[in-house]
């Protein structure tokens, strides 16, 4: 007969306690799945401004034609529109940036295409501009991760 | 006193085995993707800081290109009138370097007074016995040593480069493309009339090198300097360490359309970034403002750098 002081654990036991284990585990495991997911967000996060802040800088550059820049709406592909002066072609040209259209392409297998950004439906870039007391200010909206986390960029034009 | 002689079964002791064996796999297997995904983005990470660091410096550069200081007329060299200098402070020379030999050379020039100037350049240089390149901001004080403009020459003694800085690593293109004030692309952009330094595309332009302007004659390189109204600069990075698991081959396409780069790189494993950078260049075009030379007042339309 075992004595009550010479008993073991039993596989139950043993198999309970690497189930808690194993909880805790995939639990460190997501942990660092979220923060290097966090790492890749920040980094996207970072070119917005970083484009946010081009987009205020070339209506710096032609204060006297602010209103040509209003309610310009930026999505996730790139189409271009026949460019004749200058708020045009830096439209385009904002396009073409936010959607990186043409910077890197890789073999896909069938030929080359671009190295698309993180975009989704929601996201959405979009400008205005308001003038009053003879004063104007540019704002940038930038909707990133479905819409759901926005950022406002502004300056006084002139 | 009868000894304790039972121990675990056969049975519990393989399937206690065989749970260990999946857990430790599991760890193991699980440990070894999120390292390769840390590294991966970590990669990524350090790209990105690197090149937003030197597009800062860059940008920074460009905004105030073209600085003359407050004191210089007050010298009678170099010439009283301002717009002569202005056509020599931004030179772009393009598609020589880098590993692909299509990288631009970005030169920038700060007048602080007729006798007194830095130049900035930004280029891509070798990594000694290596197949890479890096972006370099070169500053030199007053590099010419030559007499300009009625200028006594420059003392050899200060020809010596002050800082040379290494920006980012493993570069493999840098576009810098630059635009009138309708956004219309100025090529050639070059502000000395030497040859050796302004490129081939300068010295002929059909069959004429000197344009007239309104402020004068003016190769064309200079006449497109004093309109430049803004830059774009595109630097594309590579990762240092591998990334993918496969290999992939890339093409990279910078600039404008016949303005640009189009690179074809073989297969491998590198992760790569386009960054782009738009500069207003504010200091660089002829400013409509009241100077020594040019009194009047400023109207709305005639905006400085319009």
């Amino acid at each position: 007969m075992v004595k009550e002081s010479q008993k073991g654990i039993s596989v139950i036991e043993a198999l309970v306690c690497m189930v808690i284990i194993g909880i805790g585990f995939v639990a460190m495991m997501q942990l660092s799945a979220y923060s290097i997911g966090a790492m890749d967000r920040s980094i996207e996060k970072n070119k917005m401004n970083f484009l946010s802040e081009m987009v205020l800088e070339d209506m710096i550059g032609d204060p006297y034609n602010a209103s040509s820049y209003a309610n310009i709406s930026m999505g996730c592909t790139y189409s271009s529109s026949q460019a004749t002066s200058l708020p045009t072609r830096k439209i385009n040209k904002w396009k073409k940036v936010f959607s990186e259209d043409d910077f890197i392409k890789f073999n896909s297998g069938s030929g080359f295409k671009d190295k698309k950004p993180e975009c989704a439906s929601g996201d959405q870039k979009k400008t205005s501009v308001v003038s009053s007391s003879g004063r104007t200010q540019a704002k940038i909206n930038l909707s990133t991760g479905k819409g759901k986390r926005k950022k406002f960029l502004g300056v006084i034009l002139k | 006193m009868k000894k304790n002689t039972k121990g675990f079964t056969l049975a519990e002791v393989l399937v206690a085995v065989v749970i260990g064996v999946i857990s430790v796999a599991a760890a193991f297997s699980a440990y070894n993707y999120y390292t390769k995904s840390y590294e991966a983005v970590s990669q990524k990470a350090n790209v990105n800081s690197a090149a937003r660091d030197a597009l800062i410096l860059i940008t920074k550069d460009l905004r105030n290109a073209g600085f003359i200081g407050t004191s210089f007329l007050n010298a009678n060299c170099e010439n009283n009138n301002e717009l002569k200098i202005r056509r020599e402070l931004l030179s772009v020379r393009s598609k020589g370097y880098g590993r692909y030999g299509q990288g631009d050379l970005l030169t920038l020039w700060f007048v602080v007074s007729p006798e007194d100037r830095k130049q900035v350049t930004y280029t891509l240089h070798r990594k000694q016995n290596l197949n890479e390149y890096y972006l370099a901001r070169d500053v030199r004080i007053n590099p010419d040593g030559q007499n300009r403009g009625g200028c006594s020459a420059y003392n050899a003694s200060f020809n010596n480069p002050v800082i040379n800085e290494v920006l980012v690593s493993h570069v493999e293109d840098f576009q810098v493309i630059l635009k009138d004030k309708d956004g219309k692309v100025l090529v050639p952009v070059c502000t000395a009339s030497k040859t050796s330094s302004c490129g081939a595309e300068e010295v002929k332009v059909g069959n004429n090198n000197i344009v007239a302007t309104s402020y004068g004659n003016m190769t064309r390189g200079q006449a497109n300097a004093v309109n430049t109204h803004s830059a774009d600069i595109y630097l594309t990075v590579r990762s240092p360490k591998e990334v993918y698991n496969n290999n992939r081959s890339f093409r990279i396409v910078n600039g404008e359309a016949g303005y640009g780069s189009n690179i074809s790189v073989s297969a491998d494993k590198y992760y790569r970034e386009t960054f782009f950078a738009s500069v207003h260049t504010r200091n660089l075009s002829i400013p409509q403002v009241p100077t020594a030379n040019n009194a009047g007042s400023v109207g709305e339309g005639q905006g400085y750098n319009k």
